[in-house]
């Protein structure tokens, strides 16, 4: 399991690098801390899940995500974030976010969102 | 206060769950609506910079969307809601834009300039286009003088409001190619936009005269002395002769309505909604290969009485 995770502040960041590995014990966590550096990363490393913030340092969350369903369509891609504006919700989901976690939460609910994501993303791509 | 978890488990065409690119293009129709409305009436934005920033995003939504689905947004646009024509006409102008521009295989940094000059071509004269499309007859020569010079005009404003790319810019000044002077070569990027915005104000309706055909509207472009081939074909390919979102009527009396373009432009895919005064309780798949089925003629949207479950009939059965 390999998980990439965009944060701009190095506490969320250990933070959820904690979070995630309580639930998925042998995953390599990845870190980028903006939006730019996020996807140089997916150009090289392909994780089976990215969780971010919706507030990047460099861009908005929105169009970062249509950039990363551009660049790495086969990635999943989930948000956990101080973000609750419903209409941005939407908009996340509609654009193919797997999960959109309002903070604060605690460990287990990021666990539930990625093993919830993942499960999806797997029974969509048999799909399509 | 507990955590708010929206996790998505359906299954969806794309291969990303909660995909969906109908809920999308409703978003772009109405962010649009905010980013034209303003103007003479309104005066200048306050702030500039952030607003073709807006515009930039948009743009950027609108070619996701096409690379994602062009059939979908090919629907959208065909059904999308005209009482606004001027937000209406600038979103199917960039999507279309978008379109030739793949098919010519620009680069992507020209299509993003074409797409933006695309969505800005007119912002000189947004209430007069506004009025232009309710008015009952066709453009008096006063509006036609009006209008003349605004091309050059929406330059100057984008330039005050902060562009500098000058593909953008050159663009939208010489998006109406009459207006150049004799001997001067239109820009490939404006010769495009001019092209879409002709096809596109043939294929809508006006206060003053129903919509024409898709297959009518290529033709008649390109019996136009000034058309360019390259681009009319790509238009005639990519819109085909019943495009998405049309309604058709069959051989056997069914009125059905186009969903997915098909390698032959005369077969699409279309569903059956309605025989007669008849309407399906559901819309049933028509092998329009198959002479029974056969596409005989356009049906005016207008005539058309049942309501359709667009998300289904493209697939998306989990939105």
């Amino acid at each position: 399991m390999n998980i990439l995770i965009v944060y701009d502040s190095e506490a969320i960041l250990r933070i959820e690098r904690y979070a995630v590995l309580s639930g998925f014990p042998d995953a390599t966590v990845r870190f980028a801390v903006s939006g730019a550096s996020a996807l140089e990363v997916l150009a090289q490393w392909v994780p089976d899940m990215v969780v971010a913030d919706y507030h990047l340092p460099d861009m908005d969350g929105f169009q970062w995500l249509l950039a990363v369903r551009k660049q790495a369509p086969a990635v999943p891609v989930g948000f956990a974030t101080s973000e609750t504006n419903p209409q941005v919700v939407r908009r996340m989901q509609a654009a193919g976010a797997v999960f959109f976690l309002s903070m604060p939460f605690n460990y287990e609910d990021l666990v539930a969102a990625v093993k919830g994501g993942l499960v999806a993303s797997a029974a969509a791509g048999t799909v399509g | 206060m507990s955590a708010v978890l929206r996790a998505m488990t359906s299954t969806a065409m794309s291969a990303k769950p909660g995909f969906d690119p109908f809920w999308l293009w409703q978003d772009v129709v109405q962010q649009a609506a905010r980013l034209l409305d303003w103007g003479p009436k309104r005066g200048d934005p306050e702030n500039p910079s952030a607003l073709m920033t807006k515009v930039s995003e948009l743009v950027t939504l609108i070619e996701f969307l096409t690379e994602q689905d062009a059939d979908v947004g090919i629907f959208e646009l065909m059904q999308i809601d005209m009482s606004s024509y001027v937000v209406a006409h600038h979103v199917q102008t960039v999507f279309l834009c978008g379109l030739i521009a793949n098919k010519l295989g620009l680069p992507e940094a020209r299509r993003n300039s074409l797409c933006r000059a695309a969505f800005t071509m007119n912002v000189s004269a947004m209430s007069l286009q506004e009025s232009l499309s309710k008015q009952m007859g066709p453009i008096t020569p006063e509006q036609k003088i009006q209008m003349t010079g605004h091309g050059p005009r929406s330059r100057a404003l984008l330039q005050n409001f902060g562009v500098t790319d000058p593909d953008w810019l050159q663009a939208v000044q010489e998006h109406h190619p009459e207006i150049l002077p004799a001997g001067q070569v239109v820009c490939e990027l404006a010769n495009i936009i001019h092209h879409a915005d002709i096809y596109l104000a043939k294929i809508s309706p006006r206060a003053y005269r129903p919509a024409k055909t898709a297959d009518l509207a290529a033709k008649e472009l390109l019996t136009s002395p000034a058309a360019d081939r390259r681009i009319v074909s790509i238009l005639i390919k990519e819109f085909g002769i019943y495009p998405p979102g049309s309604y058709v009527a069959l051989a056997n009396g069914e009125t059905a309505i186009v969903v997915r373009r098909r390698e032959k432009a005369h077969t699409p895919m279309v569903y059956a909604i309605s025989k007669g005064n008849v309407i399906h309780h559901t819309p049933v798949e028509r092998d329009t290969a198959l002479a029974p089925f056969a596409i005989t003629g356009i049906v005016q949207r207008s005539e058309v009485k049942a309501s359709i479950n667009r998300a289904a009939l493209l697939g998306y059965h989990h939105v």
